[in-house]
């Protein structure tokens, strides 16, 4: 084949609560013949040209349980499954699975489902948290550096630090409004209408 | 997956009886499928979930393969094994007052 080797790069960008929209994406790419092969850290796509509808693709994130079955047998388990790992992006992983062999769930699966969209709540909650965490020490930091300069009397430092505390907290406070709790509720949203269905059948 | 009255999801009740012989995950898959005719096809995701939730259950438990060690099997327990049998009665009860009330109305 004499297009074995084209390449295509795409940006695009999906929030965390955006998985369905990536998943649909994705598989429409392969159904135009382009076949995912990398993902960079936040929203560069390559895909390389490959016979159309061969693969079928689906953005998960890797079993976190306390017990039982940890993330490498995760892993296995899922080549044994005939379903390969094209790449990974911090957490989430891209599987890929061939057409002929039938749907990564199927419709109707409500655990299935209630399963990813669990994952990826507790990821966004994780990633929250994580933010919080670095934007809190930043403040702190910065707050005991405007007492050290005011204790010693030099005040544009203190002017500095104190801005710069201020800056970060109002940066976490908009962070919050306007990515996470939107995603978190829209997350929540879906978990329960999944729960819903589930209580209906299962 | 495990209510107060002890009913077992359609999929855990194929998986316990999947696992009456040792089987590897894959394995579980096809017999779940072969099972139902094809009607029950549950995902890897979801199995695995169930896999793991029995596991730490004590229903079932991970047995070595003799040819490769990295591929696990599972088998169940006689605490499985019990269950199921609880469950079978349950489900044959629920088919006898199904019948019953449906032949007399």
């Amino acid at each position: 084949m004499n297009t074995q080797n084209e390449y295509k790069k795409v940006w695009n960008f999906f929030f965390i609560s955006q998985w369905r929209e990536e998943e649909k994406w994705l598989n429409d790419m392969a159904r135009e013949g382009w076949h995912l092969v990398h993902v960079n850290a936040l929203v560069r796509y390559v895909f390389k040209r490959g016979t159309p509808r061969e693969f079928i693709y689906k953005p998960d994130l890797p079993e976190n349980l306390p017990h039982g079955l940890g993330r490498e047998e995760y892993y296995n388990f899922l080549t044994e499954c005939g379903i390969r790992i094209v790449c990974e992006k911090k957490q989430w992983i891209y599987l890929q699975k061939r057409t002929a062999d039938g749907p990564f769930d199927a419709d109707d699966d409500m655990f299935a489902k209630l399963r990813i969209t669990n994952k990826v709540y507790g990821y966004a909650i994780r990633n929250m948290c994580r933010l919080l965490r670095a934007f809190t020490i930043i403040i702190i930091l910065n707050l005991c550096g405007a007492s050290i300069a005011g204790a010693t009397m030099s005040f544009a430092a203190t002017d500095f630090f104190s801005s710069i505390a201020i800056g970060v907290g109002i940066g976490a406070i908009t962070a919050l409004t306007f990515i996470f709790v939107p995603i978190i509720t829209k997350l929540r949203k879906q978990m329960n209408e999944t729960i819903d269905e589930l209580g209906v059948r299962h | 997956m495990n209510t107060s009255n002890n009913a077992l999801t359609e999929a855990v009740y194929y998986i316990l009886l999947s696992v009456l012989k040792p089987m590897h995950g894959y394995g579980i898959m096809q017999q779940i499928s072969a099972l139902s005719g094809g009607r029950l096809n549950i995902s890897a995701g979801t199995l695995y979930g169930a896999l793991s939730s029995l596991l730490e259950k004590g229903w079932i438990e991970q047995v070595a393969t003799p040819c490769d060690s990295r591929k696990k099997e599972y088998h169940i327990t006689a605490e499985g094994r019990r269950l199921l049998v609880q469950e079978i009665a349950r489900l044959q009860e629920l088919v006898r007052n199904g019948e019953t009330i449906l032949s007399n109305n």
